[in-house]
């Protein structure tokens, strides 16, 4: 058997764990986040029965929402969903959820899956392009840094890095506003309209749109992207076969470019994959402010209004995509270093 | 010294590495000189300035807070004075080095023929493919059985011999004139040790390479040595033929390296350590670095070893000591 099949055997036998280990922590942080939701002070028939509530409405609106069963009997329902489709609303009322079944909101009774696929391409547009105006920043301002260790441009570099960290969204977001929108009038106000580079407004009004909260975002975090690659690359410059490269006549820029940054890549791509994970469940803060009705926006809007359908779909969907963004982390290892035997 | 040509000479090296706590001066004053294949063994207690002078040989320190001063003469051009882009053309095609732990020496994530194709294809203009094909040629060389499978393996795939093999075939595949081996057998297991050693003795006799041994083994020395230099706080006490400094040692700190060599001849049970310990680099006394630790210091009139430094002399056989005659052994 060569080695290569052996190696393709390895890498499935590695994904058939993973999935199966997803699946059992998704599971129980499904349940932890309906166990959080029964003692939570918000009361979700007393949200969803409108303005006026008499008690039996509320028992009504309790009976329809499905709160009226005990907990496990409730939360089993909710399981089932993801097996297979299923019934919801009060009885004699009743609607399909088809599969793959979330439930429907409390608040407006959508499917919650409708209300996700809505939501999710905001979030998308502000990710993808933050990530990549962080990523190329943050890496070769770090890069530069390690290079010019303790010159001008090092103490430069790392001293913006600690303002960029200490900069909180709220901050910066309004700030962006007030001078590029309010005062310059350089960019419009962002729009919920445009939530792709192929819709009507085109890419260029998409690019104007998310400009301004990539650069809020990537403020933040090419910071910690600088910080994390100056330390990495600097370990790497002292390692023995960096000194082994320049001992054997290697120009300077393949020692440092290719040898050098392929070594001290590893952190880079931990943080980063975990960093992509975490922003497609929703970028909280940057959706607020600048009201973007994306995951997370969503998700605040969920969890303030006690609609358990969407907050826990909200939930489960950050889990999910940080935990896949482990999963790559790990391949990715194993393609970067070829002592990680995944 | 023997008639043939002179490849190495250097004079007044001097290396020194700003610290915190000032400088430190590693190599105060080196002198050598190294023909056409010849071996010349570095030895010295840990601190003596061995590696140092070593990675100095190449250049290494170069763009560095370090100050290097001296000449570093390789076939009449002084290496001290180039810069950095032109010293790119010697490191690893006329003066090339092995290190002591392969390991680590070598890139983790890059195949070990890849790495040696790619010093190849710095110093030659041939394409990717005759590089690969020059790197599994040299791979069977020096002794790694299957080089052509063995080429696409990762260093940690190799044993530690294997790995050592590996990188004395990156520092020959260019056929440099000089070879400095820093420690190249301690990391390994002795029966390994004596099959390397052999390696490059083997390699020197068909490419007339020249080698510098920095060991702190004088059994590594006597095995393979034309001639030896003993180095202590960074400058040479005695240089001299393999078996002169062996049968009669011309200065008091080769004395005592020697007499604290256990052997099995002898009945005495117990190691013959020299008391004292290496001169601070920080702050160098003006006399003799040894002095402090030298039994036979207060037998030189006028206390001149510790107000003057000895100078290197002698006919073939130098010694840096102001008791100057050789044979004098105790």
């Amino acid at each position: 058997m060569s080695t290569v099949d052996q190696a393709g055997a390895d890498v499935i036998g590695f994904l058939v764990r993973r999935v199966a280990a997803m699946i059992v922590l998704l599971v129980v942080i499904s349940f932890v986040t309906f166990a959080l939701f029964q003692v939570g002070p918000a009361d979700p028939a007393a949200a969803a029965c409108g303005q006026e509530c008499t008690p039996e409405r509320i028992d009504q609106a309790r009976i329809a929402l499905g709160m009226d069963k005990p907990f496990f009997v409730h939360y089993l329902d909710y399981l089932s969903g993801f097996v297979h489709s299923r019934m919801i609303g009060a009885p004699g009322a009743l609607t399909v959820c088809a599969w793959p079944c979330l439930g429907k909101s409390f608040q407006t009774n959508e499917a919650v899956t409708d209300v996700l696929a809505r939501a999710l391409p905001y979030t998308v547009s502000i990710a993808v392009g933050a990530i990549l105006l962080w990523t190329v920043a943050g890496v070769s301002l770090g890069l530069l840094a390690a290079l010019r260790k303790g010159r001008a441009a090092d103490k430069l570099i790392v001293g913006a890095a600690s303002g960029g960290v200490s900069l909180p969204i709220p901050v910066t977001g309004l700030l962006l506003l007030l001078v590029f929108v309010s005062t310059l009038h350089l960019l419009p106000f962002t729009s919920n309209e445009i939530s792709s580079p192929f819709g009507p407004a085109g890419p260029l009004g998409w690019f104007g749109n998310y400009l301004l909260p990539w650069v809020a975002l990537a403020l933040l975090f090419s910071a910690q992207y600088i910080r994390i690659t100056r330390t990495a690359m600097l370990e790497t410059f002292g390692e023995d076969f960096m000194r082994t490269a320049r001992a054997m006549g290697l120009p300077r820029r393949r020692v440092v470019f290719k040898h050098g940054v392929r070594a001290g890549i590893t952190p880079i791509v931990t943080m980063l994959g975990l960093d992509i994970g975490s922003l497609l469940g929703g970028a909280v803060l940057t959706e607020q402010i600048f009201s973007v009705p994306g995951v997370g926006f969503t998700a605040v809007h969920a969890a303030q209004s006690g609609d358990l359908p969407v907050t826990m779909a909200v939930t489960m969907m950050a889990a999910f995509f940080i935990i896949v963004a482990n999963v790559v982390v790990d391949l990715c290892y194993a393609v970067i270093d070829p002592r990680v035997r995944v | 010294m023997s008639a043939t040509e002179t490849l190495l000479a250097v004079r007044d090296l001097r290396v020194a590495f700003p610290t915190d706590d000032g400088v430190v001066h590693a190599v105060n004053g080196m002198d050598l000189t190294l023909g056409k294949g010849e071996t010349i063994g570095l030895v010295g207690e840990s601190g003596s300035g061995k590696t140092v002078t070593s990675q100095a040989l190449l250049g290494l320190f170069k763009g560095t807070p370090a100050t290097v001063t001296g000449e570093i003469v390789l076939d009449g051009t002084d290496l001290n004075t180039l810069s950095e882009s032109a010293m790119l053309a010697y490191r690893g095609k006329k003066i090339s080095m092995i290190f002591q732990d392969p390991l680590s020496a070598m890139h983790p994530f890059y195949p070990v023929g890849s790495q040696i194709a790619e010093v190849y294809r710095t110093h030659n203009r041939v394409s990717r493919k005759a590089a690969a094909e020059v790197a599994v040629d040299m791979l069977g060389r020096v002794g790694i059985p299957d080089p052509r499978r063995r080429a696409a393996g990762y260093p940690h795939e190799f044993s530690g011999g294997m790995r050592q093999r590996a990188m004395i075939a990156m520092a020959l595949v260019c056929e440099p004139e000089l070879l400095v081996a820093d420690e190249p057998t301690t990391a390994l297991d002795v029966t390994v040790q004596a099959q390397i050693l052999d390696l490059i003795g083997e390699l020197q006799a068909e490419t007339g390479t020249a080698v510098i041994m920095v060991t702190h083994d004088l059994g590594v020395v006597a095995q393979v040595c034309h001639r030896v230099a003993v180095m202590y706080g960074g400058m040479c006490m005695e240089v001299a033929s393999v078996d002169d400094l062996f049968a009669a040692p011309g200065h008091p700190y080769t004395q005592g390296l020697l007499a604290s060599m256990p052997s099995l001849a002898e009945e005495t049970g117990r190691l013959r350590p020299i008391p004292g310990f290496p001169p601070a680099l920080l702050d160098l006394p003006a006399g003799c670095l040894f002095a402090d630790r030298c039994p036979r210091a207060s037998s030189v009139a006028d206390d001149r070893c510790r107000t003057e430094l000895p100078l290197l002399s002698g006919a073939g056989h130098l010694s840096r000591c102001h008791l100057g005659g050789l044979g004098e052994a105790a």
